[in-house]
């Protein structure tokens, strides 16, 4: 049955073998004409174009990485550190060595003592990411369990503790306004020349000093070139580029232990207070209350954090200090007694006498001393804080002259201290030169202080109605209304605190208190002039001084201690 | 069976040239997984390597005329385990084409490559003619279709059409007129319109686009044409160095130790080594051709023949898909791609030819 395939051995016929071998020859020079085709490509490929595609590949793994620069510290007027930077850490999860994800889950929810569904949503964030990214799980994990989660390297091989460098706002909700916070830039911020530069996600300044000093802060950023595999991830870095330089330290004016006191003596109250150096403008404290902790904003999970803040009835991100109106109060006394000297109208031997009230216009209006001062002169009134006496002189120089000086005091106006977002004082007695004067122009100083329609920051409700200034100010501003306000003044913390009456300058080295305060959304009016700077102005005509918080941008080198700790820890970081 | 005088009848070049280009696939290999969680396939290609040598030593020990009279009991054998696989196959990369056996994935199809390869040489020596008679012509397609239908039912449609070249050698080596053959080579280029139209799936349309037109998608699927041809472009006339291809080693080049093989090469061997490995294969196909001329009778001439043109069928392919110069198929390159199956039988394959070369005279 079977074939002996050995046994035909009448192997191939002539006319077979000349047909194989033909066709055989045919098949190879038909292969060895591909294969050559092959080699041309081959070179053309290599040898001619070689150069093209070595570039070619070259883009493909070479990425240049943008390196951030340490942001620069804040320093208060002793250098002693407000605002710095700390090692933070994050523990992290790399989804490339997840073997069993329920598992994993459920360890870490155990140790970082947060939800399953937490960490599971947190994780699933990362979704749309390259899976070599690692997912920050949980921020700023203390010592501890990082530590913990260390030594289980071995038993835990996709989770990581890694080191970041985070502003560190050391005395919380201290000065908060002015020192400001910081996070990831807007896009409406990237829009902007001021900007021009910035990247998504860089950290920039928001608000306060943050904010108006980003560019001295902020620092310079490196780069450095980075071999990258094709899923992106960093393999390995090239010795080109340029470290980042850190950001240039800010010396403050401000001392803190003078702000520390000026915050306790606030307690919880509602209001602002700030103190100036009145020969320098330099602000040595300022205080808005409520507060908030700016390193809220530093974290990234803090959503309701933020909601919280931003929802608040007390609206504690206002910065009274210089967002707020306020009636400046007995303040405008000093005011008036300028404008009387300079003006020539009165001399300081003028003398009034007060019987406890006087009438104007028909209506009783009283002074704080019951049963009144008796015959007082001027400095004697400023003292004492005679209500009666200022009614008089203001009625004596007339608006117009008042309006003048108050102006050339620099109520109305801004002082162009360095924060963002400062707000002029309103200037209402211009509005009275051109009308309504007189009428409801009180004589504490001519001020209307009333009726007001607001206009800023907050939506006017139809329902508002205009309130007395004199109570607004004296119950909520910290320094705005003592003296003239009446008895509620004394409620007021600055009233308290001893140091921050706005009607009683002198107590703290002569400058009063900054009582361009505490608009709140209870009272819907705002009082008209800014704070008290006579006591500046009196020697300004020489110096001018102009309110400042920052005196000194300096180098980072400043304080080599506090960097070098962060530096040295960025390096070991990958 | 294996006579001492045999030892001085083997062919030296080919098995140089086979030897070596195994040596230059398990470098290549190594380099493709050195540092991934696929490092361990490097040892793997090893093993079976050892394996193929015995394949080979088998292929060539047994006379293949014994082998041809118990083809069709090969070719049997495989037909059954392939529809065994449409079954019970293991599913891997969607293709239900690998027989567990213990720690080791075989591709049945690969081995079924020399069992129609045996069984058409043998039915060609047995039905001679003096030009290919339609009897004939049906026996041919029929040998090879059977495996073919299977296989494409898998789907591997790669592993398929590796069988083409099997029908055109044994027809045109059958005898087949020239007349016949200009008209079967015009009937696929006026058809491929229809094809395109009705019966090609999206994705093979999407390859054939993507290969006239790579740069038209490059990130989705001619990302690995372009990122093979720049492998290969950047290897320049030297190359990377071993273990220096950026492309390999950082991964952007795809399926680098299979289908990609010979690009991870160019890179970091350069055109010199491109140079030295397509020779080495031109020297393999060459001296088949040899052996083939050389054969003692018929049945070594189609055998020879049959495993030259699947050979040279694969590495054409595979390195033209390379290049750029075809669509992207996921034909291995014959001993040098990573793959058991594909070695073995090549292997084995290269055995059988020394064996028609190694009986050539007669007694």
């Amino acid at each position: 049955m079977a074939w002996d395939y050995r046994s035909s051995k009448d192997f191939k016929d002539y006319y077979e073998e000349r047909r194989l071998q033909r066709r055989i020859g045919f098949i190879f020079v038909l292969l060895a004409g591909l294969f050559l085709s092959y080699l041309f490509n081959l070179w053309y490929l290599q040898v001619v174009n070689g150069e093209n595609y070595r570039r070619l590949a070259d883009n493909n793994r070479l990425r240049q990485v943008v390196e951030n620069p340490l942001r620069g510290v804040i320093l208060d007027r002793q250098g002693r550190p407000i605002v710095r930077n700390r090692i933070a850490f994050n523990v992290l999860l790399d989804r490339e060595k997840i073997t069993r994800l329920d598992e994993t889950v459920r360890t870490l929810s155990q140790i970082l003592k947060l939800p399953e569904a937490t960490v599971k949503e947190r994780i699933a964030r990362y979704r749309n990411r390259p899976t070599f990214e690692p997912v920050i799980v949980k921020e700023d994990v203390d010592l501890a369990e990082a530590a913990y989660l260390e030594s289980r390297r071995l038993e835990l091989p996709e989770v990581s503790v890694a080191i970041e460098p985070k502003r560190s706002y050391e005395d919380g909700d201290l000065a908060a306004h002015a020192l400001g916070y910081v996070g990831e830039i807007s896009e409406s911020q990237l829009g902007k020349p001021h900007y021009a530069g910035y990247q998504l996600g860089d950290v920039v300044g928001k608000a306060g000093l943050e904010s108006f000093y980003d560019a001295d802060l902020t620092g310079e950023k490196g780069w450095k070139q980075v071999i990258v595999n094709s899923l992106g991830r960093e393999i390995r870095e090239l010795p080109v580029g340029k470290r980042p330089v850190p950001g240039n330290a800010l010396h403050l004016t401000l001392d803190l232990d003078l702000q520390e006191e000026l915050e306790r003596a606030f307690e919880d109250k509602t209001g602002s207070a700030v103190f100036l150096d009145p020969d320098t403008g330099e602000v040595l404290a300022i205080v808005s209350k409520p507060s908030f902790d700016p390193n809220v904003f530093a974290r990234r999970f803090s959503a309701e954090d933020w909601r919280a803040l931003i929802n608040s009835e007390a609206h504690p991100l206002q910065d009274r200090a210089i967002q707020s109106k306020f009636a400046p109060g007995s303040v405008f006394k000093i005011v008036l007694a300028i404008a009387a000297l300079e003006s020539g109208k009165a001399s300081p031997s003028r003398t009034d006498f007060c019987p406890g009230y006087t009438v104007i216009y028909g209506r009783k209006f009283l002074c704080h001393q019951e049963g009144g001062h008796g015959t007082i002169a001027m400095v004697e009134a400023i003292k004492k804080s005679c209500n009666v006496y200022f009614y008089h002189l203001g009625k004596d120089l007339g608006i117009e002259l008042i309006s003048q000086w108050a102006h050339r005091l620099g109520f109305g106006q801004r002082t162009g201290v360095d924060l963002m977002h400062e707000e002029a004082g309103r200037d209402h007695l211009g509005r009275h030169r051109t009308g309504s004067a007189g009428g409801d122009s009180h004589a504490d100083g001519g001020f209307c202080l009333a009726h007001r329609e607001r206009r800023h920051l907050l939506p006017a409700s139809p329902s508002e109605k205009p309130r007395d200034p004199r109570r607004s100010g004296g119950r909520y501003s910290a320094a705005g209304g003592r003296g003239s306000s009446g008895p509620e003044a004394r409620h007021a913390p600055g009233g308290k605190a001893g140091y921050v009456g706005g009607g009683e300058p002198g107590r703290y080295r002569d400058q009063g208190c900054h009582p361009r305060a505490g608009r709140l959304r209870q009272d819907r009016h705002r009082a008209g002039g800014q704070g008290f700077r006579g006591g500046q102005e009196r020697e300004t005509r020489r110096v001018h001084p102009r309110q400042c918080l920052v005196h000194r941008v300096r180098a980072a080198r400043a304080s080599p201690h506090r960097l070098r700790s962060i530096r040295g820890a960025r390096g070991s970081w990958r | 069976m294996l006579e001492r005088r045999s030892i001085h009848n083997l062919d030296w070049l080919l098995t140089f040239s086979v030897l070596s280009l195994c040596v230059v696939g398990l470098g290549m290999v190594y380099s493709a997984t050195a540092g991934s969680p696929l490092a361990p396939l490097a040892t793997k290609q090893l093993v079976y390597f050892g394996v193929g040598l015995m394949g080979l030593l088998l292929a060539l020990a047994i006379d293949y005329h014994t082998l041809a009279s118990l083809s069709y009991l090969f070719y049997a054998a495989s037909l059954i385990l392939l529809v065994y696989l449409l079954f019970f196959g293991r599913a891997i990369a969607n293709t239900r084409g690998w027989l567990e056996l213990g720690p080791v994935n075989l591709q049945p199809a690969e081995m079924t490559k020399l069992t129609t390869l045996l069984a058409l040489s043998a039915f060609l020596s047995r039905h001679r003619s003096a030009s290919l008679t339609p009897s004939n012509m049906g026996g041919i397609v029929l040998i090879v279709a059977a495996p073919v239908i299977l296989i494409a039912r898998q789907p591997d449609l790669g592993t398929a059409i590796t069988f083409v070249p099997l029908v055109a050698v044994a027809a045109f080596l059958g005898g087949m007129r020239l007349r016949t053959i200009l008209i079967l080579i015009m009937i696929p280029i006026l058809a491929f319109p229809i094809l395109w139209k009705h019966y090609l799936k999206d994705y093979q349309k999407t390859r054939v686009v993507t290969f006239l037109n790579p740069a038209q998608d490059p990130k989705g699927a001619g990302y690995q044409v372009l990122q093979s041809r720049i492998a290969v472009g950047s290897g320049g006339l030297t190359g990377k160095g071993f273990l220096e291809g950026t492309q390999g080693q950082l991964k952007f080049l795809p399926a680098q130790h299979t289908d990609f093989i010979f690009a991870l090469m160019a890179e970091e061997r350069g055109f010199l080594g491109s140079l030295v490995v397509l020779s080495l294969y031109f020297v393999v196909i060459y001296r088949c051709i040899a052996i083939a001329r050389a054969a003692r009778d018929i049945l070594g001439v189609y055998l020879a023949m049959g495993v030259m043109a699947l050979f040279a069928c694969q590495v054409l392919i595979n390195i033209g898909v390379v290049l750029g110069l075809m669509p992207t198929t996921g034909v291995p390159l014959p001993l040098m791609s990573y793959g058991g199956s594909s070695l073995i039988t090549t292997l084995a394959g290269m055995g059988l030819v020394l064996n028609v070369w190694m009986r050539r005279l007669v007694n």
